[in-house]
């Protein structure tokens, strides 16, 4: 009997002729490779650890005070939004899932290769959006929630609802601010920049110096405006925005480290405008620089 | 049935223009787009993708319209870009994987399938390296596998050979020919580079600053006018000669036995006159045949 020289797999070039669908979600395997890698980063992981640190101590916190008499007159939504307004950790989180989201595909030239298959432009920039915008949202939902709960199941569920009912479905909003804002703006900065790192840089910048002036101008028409009117100032930032309508949510404000006495809560009208402009800018930047071809101006 | 009708296509970067007024019909097979760096041949591509909308005419792919069908158009083809590009942070498999499923393929179908071209492309070995590590070899492969994933009816191949060794390129040039033939896959090969079009085209369309100079069939686009024949004979002859110049055409040059003989215009016995000829001078013919060129004389002629 003689030997098979050859191989028996066929392995000349044969068309796909499976099934293709052009559906309306073809921004969804965009927005899961955008997890898929994401999920990958060890220090994505870090950051999360290091994000939920403060709600674990809330926690440690809560489990303390239940056990003192008459709960030690602690109120649960001002520890709340105390845990909610400690962003450092979901900044570090989002710049890192979205610095690089658009610009390491400008760097790679991998424009050429998305906008060659069949999806639009705004497919793949909603499909970016959306990574960003899911993990954003679950690094911040998951504690949040998990916070209300606890509460709810140490304090007792019945009572607790009595209380704080709303703010089990508040949390589902509480988490889209910053996921809103982290997105937009994200996806806008990493599109015009071919290094993940500037990107990042640039928005951290943004953030921080935004945040810092708003902080300072506010402090500084504190005698001169209302409680209020103050409190609105000092939160005109992208840090304002997130914590303003996070706490308007919550229903208490943020503790100041220089006042201690309760704040009043900056004005949520004002704040949503900021937030969806920003949003808008940020969109806008990233649409106008998606192509698949540089555009020579001559 | 014709790939692609082009019509009237003019193409500009802001007020510089790219491509003027060109017209043409691409057909089945493979076809080379020869040209100069410049020529347009690139933007001429990126135009047909759906990439640049057109100043001004049109064009169809597949009998899409490039400006209101784009989706359908990409839907149907396979690009792998002239650029070094790949998406950053997966391995080969991922990145052709996530290709097809960009396509529409169903997560599973596309991983198969990746596995499938992958292998096609000599690449199954290094599979599960991330393609960052590639080669630039493998790199090209690895972009053929992606614009393969879907089982596109038309490829667009940006000079595909572009910064490979003498070995990787005989094995793109390989595989580039045996898709686009009976494969049921039609390419458009852009390249400045003729023997890559020789090897694998079947047609040549010609571009320079934008236009089409000539359109042919390789063999078509090779051969002289038909006023010129080669004739081998078994020994050099004189008599041949005179003779030749007796029948009224002219001995163009000749090399030991070969002649290119040329004929006035409107001559439409030539053969018969040469072996007329070559039996007044008692001269044996080895081979007659109509003058060919070489593609890069075609070439070179075209651009003047």
């Amino acid at each position: 009997m003689s030997e098979t020289a050859g191989p028996i797999a066929d392995l000349s070039y044969r068309g796909y002729d499976g099934p293709r669908r052009v559906s309306i979600g073809r921004w969804w395997p965009i927005a899961k490779n955008g997890l898929r890698v994401t999920l990958r980063k060890k220090g994505f992981w870090v950051l999360v650890v290091l994000a939920y640190l403060p709600y674990v101590l809330l926690m440690m916190q809560l489990f303390v005070f239940s056990r003192m008499p008459e709960g030690a007159g602690i109120r649960f939504e001002e520890m709340l939004a105390q845990s909610y307004s400690s962003w450092y950790w979901v900044l570090f989180v989002a710049l890192i899932v979205g610095a690089g989201s658009i610009a390491a595909d400008n760097r790679s030239n991998a424009l050429q290769i998305y906008l060659a298959k069949p999806i639009t432009k705004g497919d793949y920039l909603f499909g970016k959006w959306l990574s960003i915008f899911i993990i954003v949202y679950a690094v911040v939902f998951i504690p949040v929630f998990g916070t209300v709960l606890y509460a709810a199941l140490s304090e007792g569920m019945i009572e607790f609802m009595r209380e704080h009912g709303w703010l089990l479905p508040k949390a589902f909003l509480i988490a889209a601010v910053p996921a809103t804002v982290h997105a937009s703006l994200l996806v806008g900065i990493s599109a015009w920049n071919r290094l993940p790192w500037l990107a990042g840089t640039i928005y951290a910048a943004v953030f921080f110096f935004w945040n810092g002036f708003t902080t300072i101008f506010g402090s500084v028409l504190q005698d001169r405006l209302s409680d209020g009117m103050s409190a609105t100032v000092q939160h005109l930032s992208l840090q304002g925005v997130i914590t303003g309508l996070g706490t308007n949510l919550i229903g208490v404000a943020q503790r100041s480290m220089f006042r201690p006495e309760t704040q009043p809560l900056p004005d949520w009208r004002v704040l949503l405008v900021l937030g969806f402009a920003a949003c808008a800018i940020g969109l806008f930047l990233a649409r106008t620089h998606i192509r698949a071809v540089e555009v020579v101006k001559g | 049935m014709a790939v692609a009708e082009i019509s009237s296509l003019t193409l500009k970067y802001g007020s510089k223009v790219a491509v003027s007024d060109l017209s043409c019909t691409v057909p089945e097979g493979c076809v080379g787009l020869l040209g100069p760096n410049g020529a347009g041949k690139t933007t001429l591509i990126k135009a047909l993708m759906g990439f640049l909308t057109p100043a001004s005419g049109g064009a169809t792919v597949l009998g899409y319209d490039i400006r209101t069908e784009g989706l359908k158009v990409r839907m149907h083809v396979g690009l792998m870009p002239e650029q070094e590009c790949h998406i950053p942070g997966l391995s080969a498999v991922q990145y052709v994987a996530y290709a097809g499923e960009l396509c529409g393929m169903p997560s599973a179908d596309a991983m198969r399938r990746a596995h499938e071209v992958l292998d096609y492309c000599g690449l199954s070995e290094a599979r599960y390296r991330p393609i960052e590590t590639y080669s630039t070899g493998m790199k090209q492969k690895a972009k053929l596998a992606q614009a393969l994933v879907h089982g596109p009816q038309l490829l667009f191949l940006d000079e595909p050979t572009n910064g490979l060794d003498p070995q990787a390129r005989d094995e793109v040039l390989t595989m580039i020919r045996d898709i686009s033939h009976g494969k049921g896959v039609n390419c458009i090969l852009s390249s400045h580079l003729l023997p890559d079009i020789e090897r694998t085209c079947d047609h040549v369309i010609v571009m320079q600053h934008g236009t089409v100079r000539a359109q042919d069939s390789v063999e078509g686009i090779r051969s002289l006018s038909m006023r010129q024949w080669d004739v081998e004979l078994r020994e050099p002859s004189e008599e041949f000669e005179r003779e030749v110049a007796a029948a009224g055409a002219e001995v163009v040059w000749s090399v030991l036995n070969r002649y290119r003989v040329e004929f006035p215009d409107g001559t439409s016995d030539a053969s018969h006159t040469l072996f007329l000829a070559a039996r007044n001078a008692s001269a044996q013919v080895r081979s007659i045949r109509h003058s060919q060129r070489t593609l890069e004389d075609a070439f070179l002629e075209a651009i003047e």
